[in-house]
């Protein structure tokens, strides 16, 4: 098993090693599919445990990518880069630089930001090497914490789900179990509560949940009791891999619909949430309000554009209940058939030629 | 994206390797609708944009082909310091069999592959890989040289560099390059030999030819008047000048006890099928012209078309004639610092590395 081996099975175009020891950096740039466009995703650092493991990080977030792109309609393909070291040790303004020129050599080709383990301040160093970055502060031009507009794409998407399932997408009157009350969990608490819903929140750190009960009056449970929580949503927004064999079955809701990347451990338990009758909506369809934010400031970050962009998500989910449904597959195989085909088309229109500025200059 | 299968047998080692030779890029590259797959190695740019040749080979692995891509990739970053060019050292391999996998789309997915780095590699041709299949290339890219109607065959400037390269070294050992009345064992005439057959019976020199197809032998026999001996026995031949023309690894622990000559000097890549090799044909006070240095001819030729006005012959071949220079300053090295002539030259391009490395430094508005 190689890495091209891995490459084809799922069709990626590029892996790129960048190694500069002087500056202590080992970083992988993983572009999936640039079909619709130059390849998107953010820079995640950590301490993998050996290459095998940050090669396929790389090449699976990649991939994730790819599909969070097509189906939330951005012109961008899937990419991801993964710098392999400690991020509470191993940070240094050389190390970020360097990676900044490599991202540079690739010519915009992968445009990239922060991820798990990175943050604004190190792409301010990157920024002296690159143009090719998004998400930076706003103090340096870019549209800031993407926190806010994820919370929203979720709520919308949420009112999708119940409406699908309940005919009705208002969520007045109906029970919320929120997993996770960081910074979008605890906004997309807000929205909801200023909607009319009753919400149980839970945490790892209870001072997080004690500020939300203190402030909106919400319920608080134990980390581990938020899965046996009788409700109508249940909204992950902390972690990944929760939806697993041990916690499917507990589960005493109707709709799945979180902020959390990941969520399923494995593909196959989309349909064992399907036989149990629970709606899931595809995290990635339904977290990409931070996507949709900086491929609006790749544009020139306008607000109110982006928050409409970000209000379509719900479009994208009742599309694919509707395909899930005519066809009697999972919501997750019904994104996937959209974004296969969404890449397909463009890919064919793609045929059609035009005349670079170099054939023009012939 | 199912995680838990994917992890099953994955095991790389490509950041230890890059690091241990001091690699700055290895880029996989994959093209579903081609089959093409692809390792493009950039190993040091301190010079320029890496440039080195395009390589198609049915690699048994992976692995063997990144090992491959790496070794030649560093080679060409000392090659082309050696030879004073602007340009560090890259190199890609795609793992093909020449034979039966060339198709359009594949060379023009790789194209695209090349375009994608912006220029920090350039292409060109090398094994297995023709001047066709470069056009083809150049298709989709502009970071690609030695086109059939630019700088072409390098083949003669390379033989053109050998023969400039073997002066230098007569120069050297009897204090006269004159090749008239000396003997030259040449082992293998084909593209390179033959060119430099020719160059070396031009100036008066006796040839002793050997090659594994007998056309060949029985060509330069007739038009060069060369003598020719069995394949195996070129080792033997009493000679001034032994040039190894053809594979790698001539100058081996079994050749060596053999060998009945003042110079070995050939186009041949990576002769010495060991470091050590070298030390043991100075102590057989043999001089030893380090491969990547006399066989540069094809690279200075092949970068000329990078000349402002662009490529033209007289020019080009003026500059491999340069290659005289730079071997007598490899030999001068060698004497001053009391090392073999291969580590001498090692040292001058990682001087000139280093030095030019510094200049960079100075920060000029772009």
């Amino acid at each position: 098993m190689g890495i091209f081996d891995r490459m084809c099975a799922d069709g990626h175009e590029q892996l790129i090693f960048c190694s500069d020891p002087a500056a202590g950096l080992r970083a992988l740039i993983g572009i999936h599919d640039t079909t619709l466009g130059p390849a998107l995703g953010g820079c995640r650092m950590w301490n993998y445990d050996d290459e095998a493991a940050a090669v396929l990080d790389a090449l699976r977030l990649a991939a994730g990518m790819t599909a969070k792109s097509a189906v939330s309609g951005c012109s961008y393909g899937g990419g991801k880069a993964v710098i392999w070291g400690d991020p509470k040790t191993d940070k240094t303004e050389h190390l970020f630089r360097s990676f900044g020129r490599f991202v540079e050599s690739l010519r915009g080709r992968f445009i990239t930001g922060t991820d798990v383990g990175t943050t604004y301040d190190d792409f301010v160093w990157a920024a002296q090497e690159t143009r090719w970055l998004v998400a930076l502060p706003e103090s340096y031009g870019g549209s800031g914490d993407s926190s806010l507009i994820t919370a929203f794409g979720v709520w919308k998407g949420m009112r999708a789900c119940a409406e699908a399932v309940w005919g009705d997408p208002e969520l007045a009157g109906r029970t919320v179990a929120v997993q996770g009350a960081g910074k979008v969990g605890t906004h997309l608490v807000e929205h909801l509560h200023s909607e009319g819903c009753r919400l149980i929140v839970a945490d790892i750190d209870p001072q997080r949940v004690q500020g939300l009960v203190e402030r909106l009056g919400v319920e608080a449970v134990a980390p581990d009791e938020i899965y046996d929580v009788e409700c109508d949503i249940f909204a992950p927004c902390a972690l990944g891999g929760i939806l697993n064999g041990d916690t499917i079955p507990r589960l005493r809701c109707r709709v799945v619909a979180g902020s959390a990347n990941n969520q399923l451990a494995d593909l196959r338990y989309a349909d064992l949430l399907h036989e149990r009758g629970i709606l899931y909506a595809p995290d990635y369809v339904i977290n990409a309000g931070g996507l949709i934010q900086v491929v609006d400031e790749l544009e020139g970050f306008n607000k109110e554009r982006a928050y409409r962009k970000a209000g379509a998500i719900a479009d994208a989910l009742r599309r694919i209940f509707q395909v899930s449904a005519e066809q009697g597959i999972t919501p997750l195989a019904a994104a996937e058939e959209l974004v296969r085909t969404r890449i397909d088309r463009l890919g064919r229109q793609k045929r059609i030629h035009l005349t670079t500025p170099r054939e023009g200059r012939r | 994206m199912g995680t838990e299968l994917q992890a099953v047998g994955l095991s790389t080692r490509v950041f230890e390797r890059m690091e241990d030779l001091g690699h700055e890029q290895v880029a996989f590259c994959h093209d579903r609708v081609s089959g093409l797959k692809a390792i493009i190695a950039i190993h040091d740019t301190t010079l320029g944009p890496a440039l080195g040749g395009c390589r198609m080979w049915p690699y048994d692995s992976e692995e063997e082909a990144l090992v491959d891509a790496l070794r030649l990739a560093r080679g060409m970053t000392y090659k082309n310091a050696a030879m004073g060019l602007n340009f560090g050292g890259g190199k890609a391999v795609i793992l093909a069999d020449p034979r039966r996998d060339k198709s359009e789309e594949l060379f023009r997915a790789f194209g695209k592959f090349v375009e994608s780095l912006g220029g920090r590699y350039i292409t060109a041709e090398d094994v297995g890989v023709s001047a066709e299949d470069v056009a083809t290339i150049a298709v989709e890219t502009r970071y690609v040289v030695g086109l059939p109607e630019r700088s072409g065959d390098p083949s003669p400037a390379t033989a053109y560099g050998v023969f400039r390269g073997i002066k230098a070294s007569l120069q050297e050992v009897f204090g006269d390059e004159s090749l008239n009345g000396r003997t030259v064992a040449v082992q293998g005439i084909g593209h390179v030999g033959y060119h430099l057959c020719r160059y070396l019976h031009e100036a008066g020199a006796r040839l002793v030819v050997a090659d594994i197809f007998e056309d060949r032998v029985g060509r330069a026999v007739e038009v060069f008047g060369a003598t020719a001996v069995p394949a195996d026995e070129i080792y033997d031949v009493e000679c001034d000048v032994f040039s190894p023309c053809a594979l790698g690894a001539v100058i081996n622990d079994e050749t060596l006890p053999r060998l009945r000559c003042k110079i070995v000097a050939g186009s041949a890549n990576n002769q010495l099928a060991e470091p050590r090799h070298g030390a043991e044909l100075a102590r057989r006070g043999i001089l030893y012209a380090p491969d990547y240095v006399i066989n540069g001819g094809g690279v200075i030729n092949v970068t000329e078309e990078y000349h402002p006005s662009g490529y033209e012959r007289e020019r080009a071949y003026a500059r491999v004639a340069g290659i005289y220079g730079k071997l007598l300053q490899v030999y001068a090295i060698s004497k001053r610092d009391g090392i073999t002539t291969a580590e001498a030259a090692d040292r001058m391009a990682e001087d000139r590395i280093a030095r030019l490395g510094r200049l960079k430094t100075f920060h000029l508005p772009r």
